[in-house]
């Protein structure tokens, strides 16, 4: 059972690796923010998988944490983008 | 077993190639904007680096305060009316190369650092031993928590001093804009998430006495509800109009500590030495009030200033 997750773990580790060199290929900056997200929803979903194999109830907390938090990133950017003053 | 080796060692390469391109990445980008964005990723891989690494305490800090909250001050520092001209790194050669060779120096002396301390690793894990040992009478049960608020307390009274001072300095900046215009958007995701983040900080808070989590993480939620009121268009960002109710709130945290710390003195105890019956509850004390100064000090220093609105 742990070993299938753990191959889990690697196959989505290995998706972080290629959408990160798809992100440095692009260009445009809302391509990078969306791609951001999808790091972040990435790294959520293998710190789930490793709370299970590494029976460690603390990442999900982390887990949590981070998907809290990657909305905020994406709502300070853009604000910031729209032309809002803080 | 060799399947299982196998794939751990394939997983810790493939993160490590995953930090090292977001590394580069992020240092050469020309483009300030693009940087952040790399660095903000660089923390959330950073952090499952450290989940491998069986840190769930550091994993659980680098994904609170150094992706999520440093993420967002990083984006508020970005002016809104920058364009390329202001957004592109200095380019003189001169700077490049020297900051090159700085950089250098000082990951050979990092590198020679840790490649020397690694004999002493043996010790380190000694002295977990006797954190353990002790952990009966620090007044929590999650060895961590124990040395930063007991066995090492002072180290984190001074980290809240240094936070106190750099909001004072952002504070004598002056004033920010009291009002901006925002869009429906950012209050419908305000009503959404903001009871979320409350909810999520005094859980983390209260977690800290068994398992991963404390006062800075904890305040970093809040912050990120503080932030997200004020991208909403409250322009005091949920915090108190009263002023003296803002300066008690920051300092609330170091201030209190303090106070204990000289307390128990007083008491013959020594310099913050809680007695082993009343630990819990004084760590509990001084947690929850740096929470509130931690959430309120990154909430002021993401909008640069004193918000208009505090009567003084």
């Amino acid at each position: 059972m742990n070993t299938v997750l753990l191959a889990v773990v690697v196959v989505l580790a290995l998706v972080l690796l290629i959408s990160l060199l798809i992100i440095l290929s692009r260009a445009r900056l809302t391509d990078r923010l969306l791609a951001v997200q999808l790091l972040g929803t990435l790294g959520v979903a293998i710190l789930l998988v490793l709370a299970v194999v590494m029976q460690q109830r603390a990442f999900l907390d982390t887990a949590l944490i981070l998907v809290l938090l990657a909305v905020l990133v994406t709502a300070v950017f853009t604000h910031r983008q729209r032309g809002g003053k803080s | 077993m060799n399947l299982l080796d196998g794939l751990w060692g394939v997983l810790d390469l493939l993160l490590v190639a995953v930090l090292l391109l977001l590394a580069v990445a992020a240092v050469l980008s020309s483009d300030r904007r693009r940087s952040m964005m790399l660095f903000i990723v660089f923390g959330l891989v950073l952090a499952l680096v450290w989940a491998r690494l069986h840190a769930p305490d550091i994993a659980l800090a680098e994904a609170a305060i150094g992706a999520g909250l440093g993420g967002a001050l990083l984006m508020a520092t970005l002016r809104r009316d920058t364009h390329q001209q202001t957004d592109r790194f200095p380019q003189h050669p001169a700077l490049v190369w020297g900051a090159g060779v700085l950089v250098m120096v000082l990951g050979t002396a990092i590198a020679w650092g840790l490649l020397s301390i690694l004999p002493t690793v043996e010790q380190t894990w000694r002295k977990g031993a006797a954190v353990d040992a002790q952990l009966a009478f620090s007044g929590v049960s999650h060895p961590v928590t124990a040395v930063l608020l007991n066995f090492r307390a002072w180290d984190t009274l001074l980290e809240l001093a240094v936070l106190l001072a750099a909001i004072l300095g952002i504070r004598a900046l002056g004033y920010v804009r009291a009002t901006y215009v925002t869009e429906a958007a950012f209050s419908q995701l305000a009503v959404w998430l903001v009871p979320l983040l409350i909810l999520m900080a005094g859980y983390i808070l209260w977690a800290g006495a068994h398992s991963p989590g404390g006062a800075f993480q904890a305040g970093a939620l809040l912050a990120g509800a503080g932030i997200l009121l004020r991208l909403a268009g409250y322009s005091s960002a949920g915090l108190p109009t009263a002023r003296w109710l803002v300066r008690l709130g920051l300092v609330a945290g170091t201030g209190v500590f303090l106070l204990v710390g000289l307390g128990l003195l007083g008491w013959g105890q020594g310099f913050l030495h809680y007695p082993v019956a009343y630990a819990k509850w004084w760590i509990l004390l001084i947690e929850m009030l740096a929470t509130v100064s931690i959430g309120m000090t990154l909430t002021l220093a993401f909008m640069g200033g004193i918000p208009q609105k505090e009567a003084a």
